[in-house]
C-alpha cells in the first residue's frame, strides 16, 4: 500500500526592524533581561500603542516577494488568552483583515517544479521569553520571564497543504529563508528563533481524496529538525493507519530533539475561544497603490530569477548557480567581480564556491564580513589569465587578499610572486636540478615516467612555485632527450 | 438572550476569576440585568450601517522605526511579586493532566 503525506506550514518570522511593533523599545538581541521594555510592551494600564510603519512595509515586502494580494485595508485584532509570556492578556494580531492573502512560491523539487500556495500572511507581535527552572515546561516548579522580546513584530506565513514530503517541507523552508533574507524582511536566524515553523501533517492512502486527521507538530528548531520531526510523524501516522487505528481527533505534538520523537501535548478538539475583536487602540491602515508601487520598485532581483539568469547569461552549471544565488551577499559579490572581469564567469564561481567559502567556514565568519573586495578578485583573475602568476601562486595570493584585503598587484610585487617565464633562467635551474638528481635521470631512462614529474617538482620547488610549468616541462623534456641521444 | 449559571461559570474561568457558588448566583442575576439593558440597542435600526469599532474616524496613524529609551529595569521589576535573575518569577505554568 502506498501512502501520501500532506503537509502545510505556519511560519513565524521576526521582522528586521530596529524598534518594536507598537513602541520604541529596541529589538536588539542579545540584551540583559527586561532592559528593553516600557509600559506599552509590558501591558501596563493606560499605555497607547502606535504602529511601526516599517513593520507594515516589511509585511507588504514579504507579500510581494511571495506573489500575494496586498490588502487595501489592514486591521489589527486582539487575541485573548492567559499565559505568563503575554503581559497584556491579549496578543495584537490580524484575524479579520490580514495584510496579505493568496500568494505562491515556486520551487524546484526533486519531483519537479511546483507552486506552493500561500494562504495568508498576517502581522502580529511576539510574546516574551520564558526560562523554565526544570528540564521542560512540565517538570518546572517555576519559570522566569524576560519581556525584551515582547511585542517585537512578526509575520506569520500560512501555506496551503501543498507539501508532499518532509523533505519538501524542509526545502520550502530553506527557499523561504533565502527570499526573506534577500528582501531584508528578516535575518531568519533559526537558532535565535527569528524564524520558526509549526507543521500540520496528515497521511492518506494514495488515491484517497479525503484528508486524514492531522497533527500539528511544534518545537522544530532547525531545518534538519523539520525534516526529522515530520518523517517521524508521517511514519507514526502510517503505522496507525496500517493497524486500522488512524488518528481520531486532531492533536498537537512537540518534537523532542533529544529522543528524536514527537510527543503528545494535547487534543485540539476543543477549539480555543480567543474572543478576537478589533483592537480599538490601533486604527486601520489603508494601503494604496503608491505605497505598494514604492515597495515593489525597491524589491531586489529574487533568488529564483538570479539562478535562471546565471545559467542563461553566465553559463554557470545548475549547482553553481543555485549555490551562489542562495545568499544575497554572495550573489552580489559574484556579480560585482564580473563587472571588472570579462573572462569566464565559471572561473569566478569556482573561486567563490571553492577557496572563498572554505576560508569563510574556516574563520567562522559571515559572508558580508569578508575583507576581500570583488575588484581585487577580478584583478587577480585577470593577472592569472595573463600568465603573470601560476594557478598555484594564485591560491597564495587569494589567501593573502582574504586575510589582509590587499590588492593582488601589491601582494605579488611585495612577495615577488610573479611567474617566471624567462626561458634562460628556467633553463639554468633545469640543468642544476638534473645535476643534483642523477638517480632520477637513470630512473627516467630506464622507463620510469614518474621520475620526470619528480624533476618538474624539484624545479618548481627551486623557484618557490613561480616557474611557468609549461615552460619547465618543455625545457626538461628537451634536456632529457639530449641525454637519451 | 440571557445567560445560564453554567455560562457564567465558564466566563469566570476564561477570565481566571475564582468565584464562589454564591457569587456565581449573584453575578448571573446582575449580568442578565445588564444584558437586558443592552437589549435596548436592538431596537435601533442599523441596516446599511458599517460596524464602527473605532472611536475616531482616522487611519494610518503610524510612527517611524526609531528606537526610544526603554524603562529603567528597577522600575520595571518593582511590581513583580517575585523576581530572580532580573526576571519576573511565575508559578508552575503547565501541570501534567
Amino acid at each position: 500500500m502506498k501512502y501520501e503525506t500532506i503537509i502545510g506550514l505556519e511560519v513565524h518570522v521576526e521582522l528586521k526592524t530596529d524598534s518594536k511593533l507598537c513602541c520604541g523599545c529596541s529589538t536588539k538581541f542579545p540584551a540583559e533581561p527586561n532592559t528593553l521594555t516600557c509600559p506599552v510592551c509590558l501591558g501596563l494600564p493606560g499605555a497607547l500603542p502606535v504602529l511601526n510603519k516599517k513593520a507594515i512595509d516589511l509585511g507588504i515586502t514579504a507579500g510581494l516577494a511571495l506573489n500575494c494580494k496586498i490588502s487595501r485595508e489592514c486591521k489589527f485584532d486582539r487575541k485573548q488568552y492567559f499565559y505568563p509570556d503575554l503581559p497584556k492578556g491579549y496578543q495584537i494580531t490580524q484575524f479579520y483583515a490580514p495584510i496579505c492573502r493568496t500568494g505562491w512560491l515556486k520551487k524546484e523539487f526533486p519531483t519537479g517544479r511546483r507552486r506552493i500556495r500561500i494562504t495568508r500572511i498576517h502581522l502580529e507581535e511576539e510574546a516574551g521569553r520564558s526560562y523554565h527552572s526544570g528540564a521542560g515546561i512540565i517538570d518546572s516548579d517555576y519559570s522566569l520571564l524576560d519581556y525584551n522580546r515582547s511585542s517585537i513584530p512578526l509575520i506569520e506565513i500560512v501555506t496551503a497543504p501543498d507539501l508532499r514530503s518532509p523533505r519538501e517541507a524542509k526545502e520550502f523552508m530553506e527557499e523561504l529563508k533565502i527570499i526573506l533574507e534577500y528582501t531584508g524582511v528578516s535575518d531568519c536566524k533559526m537558532e535565535e528563533g527569528s524564524l520558526r515553523c509549526d507543521a500540520n501533517i496528515s497521511v492518506r492512502r494514495q488515491g484517497d481524496r479525503e484528508l486524514g486527521k492531522r497533527a500539528e507538530v511544534k518545537n522544530m528548531n532547525s531545518f534538519r529538525a523539520v525534516e526529522a520531526a515530520l518523517e517521524y510523524e508521517a511514519k507514526r501516522q502510517i503505522e496507525l493507519l496500517e493497524q486500522n487505528t488512524p488518528l481520531e481527533s486532531e492533536e498537537t505534538r512537540a518534537w523532542d530533539e533529544g529522543n528524536r520523537e514527537t510527543v503528545f501535548m494535547r487534543f485540539k478538539e476543543k477549539a480555543y475561544e480567543y474572543r478576537y475583536f478589533p483592537d480599538p487602540d490601533l486604527l486601520p491602515v489603508i494601503i494604496n497603490d503608491d505605497w505598494i508601487k514604492g515597495i515593489r520598485n525597491k524589491l531586489p532581483e529574487l533568488p529564483n530569477s538570479k539562478r535562471e539568469r546565471y545559467i542563461q547569461e553566465f553559463r554557470l552549471p545548475k549547482d553553481d548557480a543555485a549555490l551562489i544565488s542562495s545568499s544575497k551577499p554572495m550573489a552580489e559579490f559574484f556579480e560585482a567581480v564580473l563587472k571588472d572581469y570579462s573572462g569566464e564567469p565559471k572561473n569566478v564561481s569556482n573561486w567563490i564556491i571553492g577557496d572563498l567559502v572554505r576560508l569563510i567556514n574556516q574563520e567562522k565568519i559571515e559572508f558580508h564580513q569578508i575583507k576581500l573586495k570583488p575588484e581585487a578578485l577580478g584583478q587577480m583573475l585577470k593577472i592569472l589569465d595573463q600568465g603573470v602568476i601560476s594557478s598555484k601562486i594564485a591560491k597564495t595570493v587569494f589567501e593573502e587578499m582574504f586575510y589582509t584585503g590587499n590588492k593582488p598587484e601589491i601582494i605579488i610585487k611585495e612577495q615577488g610572486l610573479e611567474q617566471i617565464s624567462d626561458v634562460q633562467l628556467i633553463q639554468e635551474i633545469v640543468v642544476k636540478v638534473m645535476a643534483d638528481h642523477p638517480q632520477s635521470i637513470q630512473d627516467y631512462l630506464s622507463g620510469k615516467k614518474k621520475a620526470k614529474s619528480f624533476l618538474v617538482g624539484q624545479v618548481m620547488k627551486e623557484t618557490k612555485g613561480k616557474a611557468n610549468p609549461g615552460i619547465v616541462n618543455v625545457l626538461l623534456e628537451k634536456e632529457l632527450e639530449k641525454i637519451k641521444e | 438572550m440571557s445567560l445560564t449559571k453554567e455560562q457564567v461559570k465558564e466566563l469566570s474561568s476564561m477570565a481566571r476569576l475564582a468565584l464562589t457558588e454564591e457569587e456565581i448566583n449573584c453575578f448571573t442575576v446582575q449580568i442578565n440585568e445588564i444584558l437586558g439593558y443592552l437589549k435596548k440597542l436592538n431596537e435601533l435600526s442599523i441596516e446599511g450601517e458599517e460596524p464602527a469599532p473605532y472611536g475616531v474616524p482616522l487611519n494610518n496613524i503610524m510612527r517611524e522605526d526609531k528606537v526610544q529609551s526603554s524603562f529603567n529595569r528597577d522600575s520595571v521589576l518593582v511590581n513583580a511579586p517575585q523576581q530572580e535573575s532580573f526576571c519576573f518569577k511565575v508559578l508552575k505554568v503547565l501541570e501534567e493532566d
